[in-house]
């Protein structure tokens, strides 16, 4: 019997032996990489550290789009201690919008839409995005097993349309991730997105840190900010003077650029209709770029006192210098070049072509120039290429060819027709006059807010092309024009502006729609001192065509209000 | 005659060796109680960072609430409220020109 005994145990031991031999294999060698992943995770929290994405500020520090932290709300179906339409009862009086949460007709109603998502067949079950706080705490306090949120970081737009076309919006990408698109949010995209990192830590069986385990850390670099050179009371003043416009005068679009003479620092640049950049999804996509950096107009008469500044500069004419083809239409290669009332002033000099915006005495200074020195100023004052200004949709301009450039082009472009450009070309160039001849790049940055620094850009880079004197004579003639011009009765009494007004027909189809035009008003104030140059465009007016009549009181109207800056 | 050199060498390897031991033994200790002491402190990390990340989350809650409160919309609508009104005209007078001023006057 013992022998039995004795024989049995011997023979089991090695079979038990083999079976956990067996076991240990399986475990260890086809389960082992499994089980060592599944221990990984387990034991190893890897977290992503998102990085915020930077804010815009205006001149004064204000918030003109930021990041705020809302919640999505979601359910985990396996950890429900409650049935489902309880749940939704209760959810349904904090996610009814405010504007219906006392009616109990739209509860029912948010309710049975809760209740439908809850009752897919699916554990993980997303079921509102960006809660607010206040949403969330209170949903906290019902204690439900099985929900849970998330963060979500959203732009927000404190002053909501304001500054729209200059900001842009942030949306996604095809993969799903945030970017910036059109403006500032476009141009600065990478910088003000900033960088994601990352941290592996050990963690108990809580899921608290263990300080002795395995660390690994990348760290995140949080987005840049911007300050920008916008001021949002003259943003503010100069929308509010643009809608009243836009509305008086019936015109489909209008733009106004305001800049700072001396830095060609943007103080304001808004443009109608606009749109809301938190609600970019609802707007039509043709209001996204900025119509005053990336739509091209012929500039008119506006373009008169560059051409007149040339030849002074050149010596080539002074104020006094007699025209002595302006007594009737000229004619230039078989076309005939008229004044835009047809009037004609025989012997009218140089300040009294620009006072009567007389086209043939344009083309009679142009042709003193002659094409090289024409183009060639056209380039120095920087037509033909972007400004560099900080938006993303900046466009170039169009100008001829030189090969192309014959003498009807010297006449037309002499008083703003036959070139395309930017507002911001139009009134980057002006600004050389106020700015005592030198060109200065136009920015809309005045630092940059580093996590760790706060950068300063250099000072935009200027070009000296008129002469002192130049300056003095091309400012007097733009003064003039404002007292004795046609819009000489809206302009104010009591400040001394130098500018010029602009009416431009718009080419459709290669001919001019004679009523259909750009109306515009370029100058700045004080003429003696200059701190503020304007642009003011309109689109189409209906009430009257003429800038003289739309664009220069809107101006002038404006001119008012930032006197007290 | 004895080997005083070998047995002094003998000598300096057993105290060598004890202090070894010793040493092993007090850092072995020092280990244990400084493992455990920092173990404990992981719960303490924790409930630093879970503090950290909501007041970072309030800080930036309440910052978004400051913009809209300064947002000149919401300026405009509270001064309206508080019954002011927009200066219907600015009257702006021009200094004048003169051939010749006497300084800061």
């Amino acid at each position: 019997m013992i022998d039995f005994r004795l024989r049995l145990i011997s023979r089991l031991i090695p079979v038990i032996a083999l079976l956990i031999i067996v076991r240990l294999f399986y475990w260890q060698i086809f389960r082992g990489p499994q089980l060592a992943a599944e221990a990984k995770r387990q034991h190893l929290d890897v977290v992503r550290l998102s990085a915020r994405r930077g804010e815009i500020f205006d001149t004064n520090g204000n918030v003109l789009s930021g990041t705020k932290n809302l919640y999505h709300l979601y359910a985990y179906k396996p950890l429900f201690k409650d049935d489902n339409a309880s749940v939704a009862s209760h959810l349904a009086l904090v996610l009814t919008p405010e504007i219906a949460a006392t009616d109990p007709a739209q509860i029912k109603q948010t309710e049975s839409e809760i209740l439908e998502r809850l009752n897919l067949k699916a554990n993980w079950i997303s079921l509102k995005h960006y809660l607010t706080r206040e949403q969330k705490d209170t949903i906290e306090s019902y204690q439900i097993a099985g929900l849970n949120f998330e963060d979500e970081f959203v732009r927000f737009y404190p002053e909501a349309s304001m500054s729209a076309q200059i900001l842009g919006f942030v949306g996604q990408d095809q993969n799903g991730q945030e970017k910036g698109y059109f403006g500032l949010e476009g141009f600065f995209d990478r910088e003000l997105q900033g960088k994601e990192g990352l941290q592996r830590v050990e963690k108990d069986a809580s899921g608290r840190p263990i300080l002795i385990g395995k660390y690994l850390q990348v760290k995140n670099v949080e987005g840049r900010s911007f300050v920008t050179t916008i001021d949002r009371k003259i943003q503010y003043l100069a929308e509010q003077v643009l809608a009243s416009g836009l509305e008086r005068y019936q015109a489909t679009s209008a733009a106004v650029i305001v800049m700072e003479s001396r830095t060609g620092k943007i103080r304001a640049m808004a443009s109608l209709p606009s749109y809301t950049p938190g609600e970019f999804y609802q707007a039509d996509s043709d209001y996204f770029s900025n119509p005053s950096v990336a739509n091209l107009y012929e500039p008119g008469s506006t373009f008169k006192v560059l051409v007149m500044a040339a030849a002074l500069n050149e010596g080539l004419v002074d104020p006094e210098s007699i025209c002595d083809v302006c007594s009737q239409p000229l004619n230039i290669s078989g076309y005939t070049i008229k004044t835009w009332n047809d009037q004609y002033h025989p012997n009218a000099n140089m300040s009294e072509i620009i006072k009567y915006s007389d086209n043939v005495g344009m083309v009679f200074v142009a042709q003193k120039l002659g094409s090289e020195k024409f183009l060639n100023y056209l380039d120095q004052f920087g037509f033909g290429k972007k400004t560099g200004i900080e938006l993303e949709e900046e466009t170039s301009g169009w100008l001829k060819p030189k090969k192309e450039f014959r003498e009807i082009d010297l006449a037309t472009t002499a008083f703003g027709q036959g070139i395309a450009v930017t507002p911001i070309q139009l009134i980057t160039a002006v600004n050389t006059i106020a700015n005592n001849g030198y060109l200065i790049k136009p920015t809309l940055i005045e630092k940059i807010l580093d996590a760790e620094k706060e950068i300063i850009p250099p000072p935009s880079p200027t070009q000296k092309i008129l002469s002192p004197e130049t300056v003095n004579k091309i400012t007097q003639m733009m003064v003039e024009a404002v007292i004795y011009g046609e819009a000489k009765w809206a302009a104010p009494k009591n400040i001394k502006i130098a500018g010029k007004t602009g009416t431009a027909q718009i080419p459709i189809g290669g001919k001019y729609d004679k009523e259909k035009t750009i109306a515009s008003f370029v100058g700045f104030f004080p003429a003696d001192n200059p701190q503020y140059t304007i642009l003011v465009t309109l689109k189409e007016p209906q009430s009257s065509p003429w800038g003289s009549e739309t664009a220069a009181p809107l101006w002038f109207n404006l001119a008012r209000k930032l006197i007290l800056f | 005659m004895p080997n005083y050199d070998l047995s002094s060498k003998i000598s300096l390897t057993n105290t060598l060796s004890r202090v070894v031991v010793v040493l092993v033994i007090v850092l072995g200790l020092a280990n244990l109680v400084l493992t455990n002491l920092i173990v404990t402190d992981g719960v303490r990390l924790n409930s630093i960072i879970e503090k950290t990340n909501l007041l970072a989350k309030e800080n930036q809650e309440l910052q978004a609430i400051l913009a809209n409160s300064k947002s000149l919309a919401s300026v405009e609508s509270k001064a309206e409220i508080l019954g002011f009104v927009a200066t219907k005209n600015i009257t702006t007078i021009n200094s004048i020109d003169v051939v010749a001023q006497i300084p800061n006057q």
